[in-house]
């Protein structure tokens, strides 16, 4: 908008001075000269100096330029597809479990036999699910480990409630809201992924039922 | 075991091999008609006793089930052998696993509704559903409670097999969720059946694969 009112303020200066020297009518400045060594008139030179920096002014103001246009600029966003990959919420979901089931395991001597199946069940899947976002997402340098081979260990530290009954109510709990988020994945994805989320699902309800 | 084993051979005809031929009982005569699909969909647990199962694996009912695609047909009527060869052998693991008693009886009766809720959903989708066997080949001579409790893992194994290929056969979200159950019940059981004869581990990370 600012824009086009200066392009018609500065309008006259121009027309004037493209005239060859005939002056309009109406018009008191005598013949502008555009050739080379001509005069130019004292109203022409502050009419043209004053277009220049009434532009430079509204230009400052709003924003705008000459060069630019009345369109909004378009946002510049990178997408990353492997940061939407939504496979990343479950490897991160099975990771703290796995923290969960190595800390229960550690404080609850008693159902250590019973929890450590069930934890390895878990690095297994974290595997698989690991080696699926490498498979998908071949580029991305935080996969290039787990296509590999090497087998990627949680670290960290969690906390879990005090009475083994406590502790083994949380970890089932764990379970359960793994396989809830598996479940929920398995419409969206992929066949192979489907199958992957399925057995996984499969496997954790099997981990509540030797829980209960 | 991460890859399905052997289990019951579905054969066309009886087999001298299979020991105890059951007869055809009521529930062989459901076929083509029953409609339990609906029940057994919305009862995953399928009478296993685990209430874990039950909550979270229900297959989602908000649309009718649509026509099934031929990769979906060729996976559900594998499934439905399973379904059908499992009904069958857990007549045969009951015979020697007197002990088990109840617990058969509920796995069969599960067994039984998913049978017929596939029998259901194959029919919805379009397709013809083949009656059962009359008998099945198994893939261990069953001569004592071990090796009933084992033709049980195998039983269970094999349906959890046939399920995880229906989800991996389609894209329908209905499907897949009502395979997920099959496949769900079938872990479960599984696991069961391992901590009952105390095998360790009891569990495994990929039921089916």
């Amino acid at each position: 908008m600012a824009a086009r009112v200066v392009q018609s303020h500065a309008r006259p200066a121009a027309e004037g001075a493209s005239r060859d020297g005939a002056s309009p009518p109406g018009c008191h400045d005598g013949p502008v000269a555009i050739a080379p060594g001509s005069p130019i008139s004292r109203r022409t030179l502050f009419a043209g100096a004053g277009s220049i920096g009434a532009a430079a002014l509204l230009s400052a103001i709003t924003g705008c330029s000459y060069f630019g246009s009345d369109e909004p600029p378009a946002p510049t966003v990178e997408l990353n597809p492997a940061a939407l990959d939504p496979i990343n919420g479950l490897i991160a979901t099975t990771r703290l479990h796995l923290l969960r089931l190595n800390a229960a395991i550690a404080a609850d001597a008693t159902d250590a036999p019973r929890l450590t199946p069930l934890r390895d069940n878990r690095q297994e899947q974290l595997t698989a699910l690991e080696a699926e976002y490498a498979r998908v997402n071949p580029t991305d340098p935080g996969a290039t480990a787990v296509s590999s081979g090497a087998e990627t260990l949680p670290t960290g530290s969690v906390t879990l409630p005090d009475t083994p009954e406590a502790i083994i109510s949380a970890v089932r709990g764990d379970a359960a809201t793994a396989q809830v988020q598996f479940t929920d994945a398995l419409s969206t994805a992929s066949r192979y992924r489907a199958a992957l989320y399925g057995s996984i699902a499969a496997s954790l309800a099997s981990h509540r039922a030797v829980l209960a | 075991m991460t890859t399905p084993t052997p289990g019951p051979t579905p054969t066309p005809g009886p087999t001298p091999s299979a020991g105890p031929t059951p007869t055809a009982g009521p529930e062989s005569s459901a076929g083509p008609t029953s409609t339990a699909g609906d029940t057994a969909a919305a009862d995953p647990s399928g009478g296993t006793g685990s209430s874990a199962v039950q909550s979270v694996s229900t297959a989602p009912t908000t649309t009718p089930p649509g026509p099934l695609g031929p990769d979906a047909v060729t996976a559900l009527l594998a499934a439905l052998a399973a379904e059908q060869a499992a009904v069958w052998a857990y007549g045969l693991v009951a015979a020697y696993a007197r002990d088990q008693g109840d617990m058969i009886a509920q796995v069969r009766s599960g067994h039984l509704l998913r049978r017929d809720a596939t029998t259901a959903r194959l029919i919805q989708g379009g397709a013809a559903a083949p009656e059962p066997a009359a008998a099945y080949q198994v893939s261990v001579p069953v001569t004592d409670s071990a090796s009933a409790l084992a033709l049980a893992q195998d039983i269970e194994t094999d349906a959890a097999a046939a399920w995880r290929v229906v989800i991996g056969s389609t894209d329908d979200a209905e499907l897949r969720g009502f395979a997920l159950s099959g496949l769900s019940e079938a872990a479960v059981r599984l696991a069961m059946w391992k901590q009952t004869v105390g095998a360790q581990p009891s569990t495994v990370a990929f039921p089916g694969q």
